[in-house]
């Protein structure tokens, strides 16, 4: 079965500063393009104000100051007009446990006021893309936190919602579910969806997003040339410089030969981290090694996980 | 049932069983005031009259009605918007097309379907007072539909101020305490003002505005009529425009409460939302 999903749109949001009745500033003049087939990355610690964005971005709750565009429409505390565009999955999940899960999607196709047909194509699709068919009849309270987390996901497939917005949706899932989870999000950004996902399971939220930003005291924190965000290619490269490790005979005597500024013996005295801004300069240095008589028996780009950057950033810029 | 709310609710109330023990209490309430009207009207030599016996239990009857009407209709949906928010199931319901308004009438109305359910559950008790000749059809129907409005009434309040407090137990002790103001001390600040402004002939023709802002729109009031406009019951002392006025009364309640539960769901902050 094929999803229809609708035209695809765009999530903006503008200089976006959201105030608590305390006057607290949970997110400050944030600005944020998402756009459709993407999946972004928000990382930041407990209270950066990443919830906050979301419930905004949902519309639900009202910016101070600044706009949140969905598909060209205002949707700042408006959750209705919102709801046309977004989805939201928030944490904790809020999935109405004394319903069961065929009543729940049934609910939901009616809170859409679809058609009872497309009601009845959606929640088929859904069902059979989540995998949910054994557990139709079950209420929602004996399902576990992996199944409920599926069937609160049936609402973006339902609502057929170009953009959608998880909030740590992988959140007490074991390996398995988290496993399924990052396969059903790609799947979304396959389809033309535009995700934003919030994770505190980093390693998980690497391998999904195509893009990320760290959030702190609701604003972004630069990293690099002062730009806010960065992608998985700039990850895995290393981020600010691009580095390869070598295995190879000899590794000190190949480092004293290729000079500190271009290698560097790893922690580990097994491997050497070889300095080159390109694959080509990195094969020229591999050669003029070889050429020295050193065997080389493998060859791997360097990089930085997300939660190295993520804790770098964090205590290079200390919350205020 | 287009209201998704409406159809949710309804579904989940069914299922639980306060309902079925609630419904047993209420039931058992009815009999036993049904058998204390009989007992006493027989006690009391009523020369065997089964139109006295009726009106007897028909009074009782409609009177309890309302009264556990006004204490369990808020008792079943103080807790319907504030569950949400504790339950943390309003930014997903929130975040749908359905305007706060729909999800409002939603909660109201399956509210008030209990206070139907109940009501329908007395009509038998009240049929006793037609069947020994007491009342006719059409006042036996206007007091159970007096009560069922009033119960409409209730159940907004209760939901009103379940819309307007995050918390359910607030809510539940905030509803307690408007429907006490409504019930017991608004009618008791009437008398005093009447004491204050005793004079000379009917206080209802010469301070009727105390009358209109203190008695007239009770919950009973419009039953007070309705029994006093019998003819096995005397001479009326009440005016018909009563019913009219508490109707209108209960209206303006019901929107207000309504408005309010409106304005809460709307005034979306983070602090309110989670």
């Amino acid at each position: 079965m094929t999803s229809d999903v609708r035209p695809r749109a765009r999530l903006e949001v503008r200089d976006v500063t959201i105030r608590y009745a305390t006057d607290v500033a949970a997110v400050r003049n944030l600005s944020l393009t998402l756009v459709p087939g993407e999946v972004f990355g928000l990382v930041g610690p407990n209270g950066a104000g990443k919830s906050s964005l979301l419930n905004c971005a949902a519309g639900l709750i009202a910016p101070h100051s600044g706009t949140i565009l969905a598909d060209n429409e205002d949707v700042g505390g408006n959750p209705q007009r919102a709801a046309r565009h977004v989805v939201l999955m928030p944490d904790p999940l809020g999935v109405y446990l004394d319903v069961t899960a065929s009543e729940y999607m049934r609910f939901f196709s009616r809170a859409y006021s679809l058609p009872k047909e497309i009601a009845r194509t959606r929640i088929a699709h859904a069902v059979d893309r989540l995998g949910l068919a054994p557990w139709l009849d079950h209420e929602v309270e004996a399902l576990s936190a992996g199944w409920q987390r599926r069937l609160a996901l049936t609402r973006v497939l339902i609502a057929d919602a170009p953009i959608v917005l998880l909030d740590e949706p992988a959140a007490g899932l074991d390996v398995s579910g988290r496993r399924d989870l990052l396969r059903l999000v790609r799947g979304f950004a396959s389809e033309g969806r535009a995700v934003l996902v919030t994770s505190h399971i980093l390693p998980e939220l690497e391998e999904l997003a195509d893009r990320f930003g760290i959030i702190q005291a609701g604003q972004w924190l630069p990293m690099r040339e002062g730009q806010p965000f960065f992608t998985r290619a700039e990850l895995r490269a290393g981020f600010t410089q691009s580095f390869w490790r070598l295995e190879c005979s000899d590794p000190a005597a190949a480092c004293t030969s290729l000079g500190q500024e271009r290698a560097e013996l790893e922690p580990d005295g097994e491997r050497i981290r070889l300095m080159a801004a390109s694959r080509d300069e990195a094969a020229a240095l591999v050669e003029q090694l070889m050429r020295a008589g050193h065997k080389i028996y493998h060859l791997e780009a360097g990089g930085r996980s997300l939660d190295d950057v993520t804790l770098a950033a964090l205590e290079e810029r200390p919350k205020p | 049932m287009n209201n998704p709310v409406l159809w949710l609710e309804l579904r989940i109330r069914i299922r639980e069983r306060k309902l079925w023990i609630v419904t047993c209490l209420y039931l058992l309430c009815l009999f036993v005031i049904s058998a204390i009207s009989i007992s006493s009207a027989a006690q009391n030599g009523l020369d065997n009259n089964p139109a006295t016996t009726g009106m007897a239990i028909f009074g009782y009857g409609v009177f309890s009605l309302v009264g556990l009407l006004v204490i369990l209709g808020p008792l079943a949906s103080a807790g319907a918007i504030s569950q949400e928010r504790e339950q943390r199931t309003l930014p997903a319901l929130l975040n749908t097309p359905m305007s706060p308004s729909t999800i409002v009438a939603g909660k109201l109305v399956a509210a008030w379907a209990f206070v139907l359910w109940l009501a329908l559950l007395s009509l038998p008790f009240l049929a006793l007072g037609v069947i020994w000749g007491a009342v006719d059809v059409g006042r036996m129907a206007g007091g159970l539909c007096l009560a069922i409005a009033a119960g409409l009434v209730s159940s907004a309040i209760a939901i009103g101020l379940s819309g307007y407090f995050r918390r359910s137990l607030t809510s539940y002790l905030a509803t307690g305490a408007v429907m006490f103001l409504w019930i017991v001390v608004c009618p008791i600040f009437g008398v005093l003002l009447l004491t204050f402004t005793r004079t000379n002939g009917d206080p209802a023709t010469l301070h009727p505005w105390i009358f209109h802002a203190f008695f007239y729109h009770h919950p009973l009031a419009p039953l007070i009529y309705l029994m006093s406009s019998t003819p096995s019951a005397g001479p009326n002392a009440l005016p018909a425009s009563i019913v009219p006025f508490a109707l209108a009364a209960w209206a303006v309640f019901t929107g207000l409460f309504f408005a309010i539960a409106c304005r809460g769901l709307r005034r979306s902050s983070a602090k309110r939302l989670l």
